[in-house]
């Protein structure tokens, strides 16, 4: 039985949603209400452009260097020290920002639900159930993905249908904002929630039609960010700007305001917060996957199950550094801020690299 | 591969040594060992209630305001309200099925961590559905008292916030023999009221968005008791800058939903027609449209309102009703009548600056130039607003008149 | 017969004597002697004259000393005297016109070595006068052995280094019954009984097709037990086939009892709660499973087969779904989903929302549980936990015992100990409820091994509710999803039908359609011929239901008219 599974273009397309619908779910219309006002909308999709253009490098990079990922191309363009540099720094920041999504995670945690557990057991437990499943090939990873899809996705969909009918359409006009918009922090905010779906470049190798992974990383980000948009619709519809900009997690208000079958089922947060913890959960996983694919190519590895292992602790550490909320929020602001550059050009110099190479005649694949 | 199942089997015992002992079930706390909160009331401290004060988070040095509030908690008790359907022998038990326990702060949560000393089991917010708030602390302002329960993860914004025009304690202890649980009953007073179309939907979290927004102002249920125990709906309490600004009858919440066309139609108006006698009519439906335009330096409001009523009495007259010039009339009286109503409440709310009807949002949504230029506080949009001519239209459409010809 | 003191004796003599070890443990061949006697001898000393053992001495020819030795246990008695002993013992030398041919050239070679003659005698016998369909000649001692255990009876010949078997094979067995654990409403009431050639037989004429393949082998090393692989050629895919195979042949096992031994040896992740071979007692499910392109397996002496590979929906379904409508067969499967939830979550929510949640609860009732619960000294996770452990004690128990005193049973224990425990205080009413609603829930799956695993694992949900509440409920669940689909059965992931395959999801696992919707097999078998029904035929079918009557009756005969109809590829 050597049947070799594949994954395929639709299974793909959800990986790379669930990836990028992450912890920034709660807090998102906040940040982007803060930075553009009712125009949050438009911010949101100015966000999206900008993510898919750095998704469409690594995707076309992707296609161009048939059964490798990043890491491995990488060192073919730019020499294998100089990407074993730039490998290390991609391996900080997925460690750095799966750290940083237990942490976010383990902040809502103690501050909505348990309000006396430590924060340390929230973050620990998560880590480990991640770190569990990184044992895993990337198949079995993309299978984990796909059979929560629905669960991640069902639940916000039906909050907001259900919110729907509250919506108050004037609290999403202008739709351009009343205040002049904060473009840079807010596309850079709202480009980093896709940071994800760098999970791409190890995906597509493993694809049986790798021709299609530009449709397929296209429908994902649609997908997430559809999700995104109509959070934020719904957000905002409901409760106007200002009252958004004082909340800390305005989409979990917004579950708890909710009721389904005649206040019988009311109180929906602590539903929402376990709901949100399989969001969390993907998000966390994806990342710590490419932390630990990228720890066990720099270090020619050939099993992950070790590294997955190795880094649990490293990843522990860096999520308990912050000391309160608000340095979490800089911190991760500054992550993804860094992140997100780097995402950006590093894709956009091995793009130009073999763009420049192939009329030099030289034939990489 | 031995080897991988060992170190399977070291991760998973990992796993479950860490669930095992890192926890205390810090979190856990049976159902029955809480303290659940039912129901609030907030009224002005008694003078001398210093005295009474318990200092549990604080040092009496004379540093904190002097405002001191005083609260009435209903706790519910575990053991009283039986499981299943209740016997016919409930009416003695509701005297007992809640706790109720008052204590006096400084501030919401002053008060609460005092109430915390006097009662065994830990407080807890999560079944907290109902807060009254005297009239004389809604005058105050509720910015204060809002901080703690927007703060506080266990409150809901489904809860109802009522101000009351006596003592809300009064209420706590009012116990009407329909429910087992006299705060059940409140609530499903209100939650009923908005149902049969007596008041708009209003929770906490209602109030707190229409507060935070520039272009609009707060309102919450008014409400009274009449008798020893029955508790209704006087009217509207309507805010201006986070601070209770006015009351309403209750024909003027009609008003209201009519002006913001809120359905269903719940209020009925008794009509003198003349040549015909007294008619009561019951609106059934409201369709509102209000625009906006910028006419000399100031918006002016253009309010169309349409409603669909059904004649449910005609009292004091021989007179046919039954025809299409009676009906007309009949119509014709209610609109000048009713637009008559509207207009008095919206005159009154905009002498006490509270835009209960959201014109400002309209403003900043439609003519965001206009708004972007001379609002910049909340304020700001409250003085405007007094000054906004407003065009009232209101069109009465009489469909049904009940069984009799 | 000897008396148990003389049995004794022996025994305890021999045991001083030589101590030699058992004969299946012998190696390397041994071959037949050529006097009776000392034959006869060995068989006796080796398995013992005592025994079932039976040697019958007597003249072939009045000039041949022969003996027959069988078991009489395993052995068909009557077909032995009429089939063997009384054509043997008829049999005359001179009877056809060759003898003398014979006669002379054995006088020739006579002296050379009688055994020849014997020998060559063994092959007359053989050819003319046995009366029997299987059988063979051999000399070598440890297959005669094996031969005699399995239900052959020897014939040995005196001055003859070789002897016949024949299969005289005859086990008592049981009529084929109703199975017990997999019954149904609508659907055959034939069961597998316990003999292997039975079940074959059972198989063989439900699938009267030459595709049908029946590979059979010993397994295990003192039993010797047959094992069967069947597929169907043509559809089973090859490497599936020989994947089985590879995997039954590496089984090195002294015995195999049952079929779950069997499906220890093959299975692809032995530490998992979680079934990864179906068994089924049902023909009718086995052919539908080769029908599928699955590999069934079968062993001696077990009621069960074992069905491979086996993905975690088949072990929801059962025959009455695809028997009964489509639309109450589709129902039925969400109320199975349903009652799967239940039985694995309810204990664990209910934990998590008394300790942790209680906000979830509507206010009224919320005031109301707590006044049930006002009584109970336990935390809700124990107290579920207790309930729940003295659940399983009661299924335990009264599985086992006869059905009658197991129905009076489980009344006393359901309904005197749950109201006893609530009125004692032990236990609040609604924990009742819920852990009666687990554990009927839990019956409904109808696959016994399925069941269990899923009601095993909620006792640590149990605990991680009572640990960290909806949180930890949550953790469980994933680390359970990620395990399902962590799971192979025989390469092909486990929840495959529910993660990929759209076509498999939307037609057969949840949701039953009608079976000529069903035009494929499921592709995650890789079926050589993947077509059941052909192209079209599902369309028209789909058509049939918007056409009017009449115009169905029309399409209908000029199809079938039609030459040109597509038939099965």
């Amino acid at each position: 039985m050597n049947r070799k599974q594949k994954i395929s273009t639709i299974q793909t397309a959800l990986v790379v949603a669930s990836t990028t619908f992450g912890v920034g779910v709660l807090s998102f219309p906040r940040v982007m209400a803060q930075t553009a006002g009712s125009g949050a909308p438009l911010m949101t999709v100015l966000g999206l452009v900008l993510a898919l253009f750095g998704l469409w490098l690594v995707t076309t990079l992707g296609q161009r260097f048939r059964g490798q990922t990043i890491f491995d191309y990488g060192q073919a363009l730019i020499g294998r020290w100089p990407a074993s540099a730039v490998n290390l720094i991609l391996f900080i920041f997925f460690t750095v920002s799966a750290a940083l999504s237990s942490r976010q995670f383990g902040d809502v945690l103690s501050i909505v639900v348990f309000r006396r557990t430590p924060i340390e057991v929230s973050i620990i437990l998560i880590l480990l159930t991640t770190a569990f499943s990184c044992r895993r090939d990337i198949v079995k990873f993309s299978y984990i993905h796909i059979f929560y899809f629905p669960f991640i996705f069902v639940p916000y969909l039906v909050i907001m249908l259900v919110s729907l009918q509250k919506i108050d359409v004037l609290n999403l006009l202008p739709l351009t904002g009343n205040n002049s918009m904060k473009f840079i922090p807010g596309i850079t905010e709202s480009a980093s929630l896709f940071l994800g779906s760098f999970i791409i470049t190890i995906l597509i190798p493993h694809m049986q039609k790798p021709k299609s992974a530009m449709k397929s990383s296209l429908f994902g980000i649609i997908i997430s960010g559809g999700a995104y948009l109509v959070m934020i619709f719904s957000v905002l519809g409901i409760y106007g700007v200002e009252e958004t900009k004082v909340l800390l997690y305005p989409t979990l208000e917004l579950s708890r305001s909710i009721s389904l079958g005649g206040g019988v089922l009311e109180r929906f947060d602590a539903l929402f917060i376990v709901i949100w913890f399989i969001t969390v959960y993907t998000t966390l996983y994806s990342s710590y996957y490419l932390a630990s694919y990228a720890f066990s190519r720099l270090f020619r590895f050939t099993d992950q199950r070790l590294t997955s292992s190795f880094l649990l602790p490293f990843m522990l550490a860096i999520a308990l550094l912050p000391l309160n909320v608000f340095q979490t929020r800089s911190i991760v602001h500054h992550t993804e801020f860094t992140g997100l550059l780097l995402l950006t050009s590093y894709p956009l110099l091995l793009k130009l690299i073999s763009l420049f190479r192939r009329k030099g005649g030289i034939h990489l694949e | 591969m031995n080897k991988r199942i060992v170190l399977n089997g070291l991760l998973g015992l990992l796993f479950i040594c860490s669930g095992l002992f890192l926890t205390g079930c810090w979190d856990s706390l049976e159902i029955e060992n809480r303290a659940l909160v039912l129901a609030l009331a907030i009224d002005e401290a008694p003078p001398g209630s210093e005295n009474e004060e318990d200092n549990v988070t604080h040092i009496n040095d004379g540093k904190l305001p002097d405002k001191m509030i005083r609260i009435t908690a209903q706790i519910a008790v575990p053991g009283r309200v039986p499981l299943g359907p209740s016997s016919a022998t409930s009416g003695e038990e509701t005297q007992n099925s809640v706790w109720v326990v008052q204590v006096v702060g400084h501030s919401l949560d002053d008060a609460l961590n005092n109430l915390q000393q006097q009662i065994a089991d830990p407080k807890y917010l999560i079944h907290l559905r109902v807060i009254v708030v005297s009239e004389a602390i809604a005058k105050q302002g509720l910015e204060d008292l809002s901080d703690y329960l927007k703060r506080n993860p266990e409150v809901r914004r489904r809860t109802w916030l009522l101000v009351s025009d006596m003592e809300a304690a009064k209420i706590m202890n009012a116990a009407p023999p329909l429910e087992r649980v006299p705060t059940l009953y409140l609530l499903s007073m209100v939650e009923k009221a908005v149902k049969t179309g007596k008041f708009p939907l209003d929770y906490l979290g209602i109030f707190w968005t229409a507060e935070s927004k520039w272009g609009q102002d707060g309102y919450l249920p008014y409400i009274s008791i009449r008798g020893k125990e029955n508790i209704l709906i006087k009217g509207m309490a309507y805010f201006s800058g986070g601070k209770l600004a006015g009351t309403t009858t209750p024909i003027e919440i009609g008003a209201f939903m009519a002006a913001k066309g809120i359905d269903p139609g719940g209020y009925s108006i008794l009509l003198d027609v003349p040549g015909i006698g007294f008619v009561m009519v019951q609106t059934q439906e409201r369709h509102t449209n209000m625009q906006v335009d910028i006419q000399n330096g100031l918006p002016k409001v253009t309010l169309n309102i349409k409603l669909e009523g059904t004649i449910t009495e005609h009292s004091e007259g021989g007179a046919d009703i039954g025809s299409k010039q009676a009906l007309a009339l009949i119509e014709k009286t209610f609109a000048t009548n009713a637009s008559g109503i509207v207009e008095d409440f919206l005159k009154v709310t905009q002498s006490k600056r509270s835009d209960v009807l959201g014109v400002g949002e309209l403003v900043r949504a439609h003519r965001s130039a206009y708004w972007n230029k001379h609002v910049h506080s909340k304020r700001d949009w409250e003085d405007i607003y007094a000054k906004v001519p407003m065009d009232i239209k209101l069109h009465m459409t009489i469909r049904r008149v009940g069984l009799k010809n | 017969m000897q008396k148990w003191s003389e049995n004794y004796r022996a025994y305890a003599q021999k045991k001083k004597l030589s101590r030699e070890e058992p004969l299946s443990g012998k190696r390397g061949p041994h071959f037949l002697g050529t006097l009776l006697d000392e034959n006869l001898a060995q068989f006796e000393q080796s398995i013992g004259a005592n025994g079932d053992l039976a040697v019958r001495e007597f003249q072939i020819a009045r000039r041949y000393r022969a003996a027959l030795v069988f078991l009489s246990s395993m052995t068909d008695q009557k077909g032995i005297q009429e089939n063997i002993l009384k054509p043997l013992m008829l049999w005359r030398e001179n009877e056809s016109g060759d003898n003398g041919g014979y006669e002379d050239s054995g006088d020739s070679v006579v002296s050379d070595s009688s055994a020849s003659l014997e020998n060559s005698l063994i092959d007359r016998l053989w050819n003319e006068t046995i009366y029997i369909n299987e059988g063979q000649k051999t000399s070598d001692l440890s297959l005669l052995f094996n031969l005699l255990t399995s239900g052959h009876v020897l014939l040995l010949l005196d001055r003859c280094g070789e002897a016949l078997a024949f299969a005289m094979r005859q086990i008592e067995k049981r009529g084929i019954e109703q199975p017990q654990t997999e019954q149904v409403i609508r659907g055959a009431r034939e069961g597998f009984i316990e003999l292997l050639d039975t079940n074959l037989s059972l198989i063989r004429y439900r699938l009267q097709s030459p595709d049908l393949k029946i590979e059979t082998g010993p397994v295990g090393q003192r039993t010797n037990s047959r094992v069967a692989v069947c597929y169907l050629n043509g559809i089973a895919d090859p490497e599936l086939v020989e994947e089985a195979m590879l995997r039954i042949s590496k089984i090195d096992f002294d015995g195999i009892i049952d079929a779950g031994y069997i499906e220890q040896f093959i299975e692809d992740q032995p530490i998992s709660p979680f079934p990864q071979v179906q068994n089924t007692e049902r023909p009718d499910k086995a052919v539908a499973a080769l029908l599928e392109g699955r590999v069934i397996i079968m062993v001696d002496g077990s009621s069960f087969a074992l069905i491979v590979p086996a993905l975690f929906d088949q072990f929801f379904q059962t025959v009455d779904d695809y028997s009964e409508r489509f639309i109450i067969g589709s129902l039925v499967r969400i109320i199975r989903l349903v009652a799967l939830l239940f039985s694995l979550f309810f204990p664990s929510l209910y934990v998590s929302v008394i300790s942790y949640n209680p906000e979830l609860l509507p206010t009224d009732f919320a005031v109301a549980i707590s006044g049930g619960r006002a009584g109970v000294p336990f935390p809700a996770v124990l107290e579920v936990f207790i309930m729940e452990v003295s659940m399983e004690i009661l299924r335990e128990a009264t599985i086992r015992l006869p059905q009658m005193i197991g129905g009076a049973l489980s009344i006393v224990g359901v309904l005197v100990v749950g109201q006893a425990a609530v009125s004692a205080g032990l236990a609040s009413p609604i924990t009742v409820v819920i852990v009666a609603l687990t554990t009927i829930g839990s019956f409904a799956t109808p696959a016994y091994n399925a069941a269990i695993a899923l009601r095993m694992l909620r006792f640590p949900l149990i605990l991680l509710a009572g640990l960290f509440g909806l949180y930890g409920v949550m953790i469980g669940t994933i680390l359970i999803i990620n395990h399902l689909l962590y799971l192979e059965s025989f390469g092909i992931p486990y929840l495959f039908t529910l993660v990929t395959g759209m076509r498999e999801r939307l037609t057969d696992t949840v949701i039953r359609v009608p079976l000529w919707w069903m035009n494929r097999r499921p592709s995650h078998l890789h079926p050589v011929d993947a077509t059941r029904l052909p192209d079209g035929e599902t369309q028209s079918y789909i058509d049939g239901i918007f056409r009017t009557k009449e115009r169905a009756h029309e399409q209908e005969a000029k199809n079938l008219n039609d030459p040109n109809r597509p038939r099965r590829r």
